[in-house]
């Protein structure tokens, strides 16, 4: 079993969660342990404020020798972070968050999705933070000061009906469109691709990286509320398919009719999962290969225009 | 010809180039194709689908083929469609064996697999 708290707050108790399954521990560890360079024992010194890392608590001892790890490690991200993957590696400690677990330290943040959106948040900002530092050690950025609080935020947004004549009744629709032009709600017949629009397209497919490309079209992470004039607002959520051997990125929309739409690629848009059911929740549906849900996003009509 | 691996749901598909000869040897094997009885349509999961040649311009009639999972979709240019047997998605197998030297190493993992399974 492992143990692990997200190092991000300076006053309230620090959201801990625990991952139980022995084959998904395995598999963390492994990926916390490829790099080696990105782990310290303790947190740095000059840690400062905002997303600081992660400690990881090994629970049990025969996996903490199988993993040459003594009982803790730290995971430092942002500016403090041992190399660039530290914030993918966090990513995946994030996705382990199980929303509803009650294992949580008392005043710690509920272990919910907001939270996670949150955290992953939070990590892209460290993440943003860390490659300016990189790219310009004289450009020195402080992270944010203030102590955020779980978001508790109501944004108005738009559904679209269910209408996949709209993306399926023209093959060369169907072909050139894909599932981030089904999110959009934007036909570009271009196969669009997140950050392509608005120049700066993901550089690998990582939640963080495939973020990044669609917030800089336009997109913003829920619960960032855009203004009316942005309409049509759709919620989105973003998933991943992490390999090995087959990587790629997948889009849902939420529908009007309250279940959720999705395009695989220049196949037909639908409404149902890998096992023939409605999707009422992308978290829990069958996603087949893509199993990293990456959290869920607004559109806007800004973010329409820019995909590319 | 064209191929393309319909593979992923995001990413642009990996595609491959089938030269003249290796697109009359597909041609060859198209023709022999059994009638596949009944309804069927293209695989249309969340990862590998299946491939799509477009046949361009040749002296053929034909203009799309799409082979997924034991069946064959053949469109014509007059735009009659008809569905052919893939036996043993033996089809399939051999016009993955003919891009692999084209496509990414990972890529041509996952279409194997798939085909073992």
């Amino acid at each position: 079993m492992l143990r692990i708290m997200a190092d991000i707050f300076s006053g309230r108790p620090n959201p801990t969660w625990e991952v139980g399954d022995e084959s998904e521990v395995r598999a963390t560890l492994r990926a916390l342990t490829a790099d080696r360079g990105l782990l310290t024992d303790a947190e740095p010194p000059e840690g400062g404020l905002g997303f600081r890392g992660f400690r990881v608590e090994v629970l049990s001892d025969e996996l903490a020798q199988d993993f040459g790890l003594g009982a803790a490690t730290y995971l430092a991200v942002g500016q403090q972070a041992g190399g660039p993957r530290a914030a993918e590696v966090g990513e995946r400690l994030v996705s382990l968050i199980e929303p509803g677990d009650p294992r949580t330290a008392a005043d710690a943040p509920p272990l919910d999705m907001p939270l996670r959106d949150f955290l992953t948040e939070q990590l892209n900002l460290s993440a943003a933070l860390e490659s300016q530092s990189r790219a310009s050690l004289a450009d020195q950025v402080a992270p944010p000061a203030e102590e955020a609080a779980a978001p508790a935020v109501t944004c108005t947004i738009e559904l679209g009906a269910f209408n996949p004549g709209f993306w399926n009744n023209d093959p060369n629709v169907r072909l050139n469109n894909n599932c981030y032009n089904y999110a959009s709600n934007w036909r570009t017949n271009t196969f669009a691709q997140p950050g392509r629009g608005c120049g700066h397209m993901y550089t690998s497919i990582t939640c963080t990286e495939v973020t990044r490309g669609a917030i800089c079209d336009g997109m913003h992470h829920r619960f960032d509320c855009f203004p009316d004039s942005e309409k049509p607002r759709y919620l989105v959520a973003l998933v991943v398919a992490p390999g090995p051997g087959f990587v790629d990125y997948h889009w849902y929309r939420k529908q009007k009719e309250g279940f959720w739409g999705h395009k695989p690629g220049g196949t037909e848009a639908r409404n149902w999962d890998e096992s023939h059911n409605v999707i009422t929740n992308p978290e829990t549906a069958n996603r087949g290969p893509y199993t990293i849900f990456c959290g869920y996003f607004y559109g806007c009509h800004s973010q329409q225009l820019r995909i590319k | 010809m064209d191929v393309e691996v319909d593979l992923y749901s995001g990413r642009p598909n990996p595609r491959f180039r089938l030269e003249p000869a290796a697109a009359a040897v597909l041609m060859h094997r198209l023709a022999v194709l059994p009638p596949l009885p009944g309804r069927a349509t293209p695989r249309a999961t969340l990862g590998y689908r299946g491939l799509r040649i477009n046949a361009g311009v040749t002296e053929s009639t034909v203009t799309e083929i799409v082979v997924s999972g034991g069946a064959v979709f053949v469109r014509d240019r007059d735009g009659s469609e008809h569905v052919l047997k893939d036996v043993d998605r033996q089809l399939e197998r051999w016009l993955v064996e003919a891009g692999a030297g084209q496509l990414d190493p990972d890529e041509v993992a996952v279409l194997d697999q798939d085909l073992k399974s």
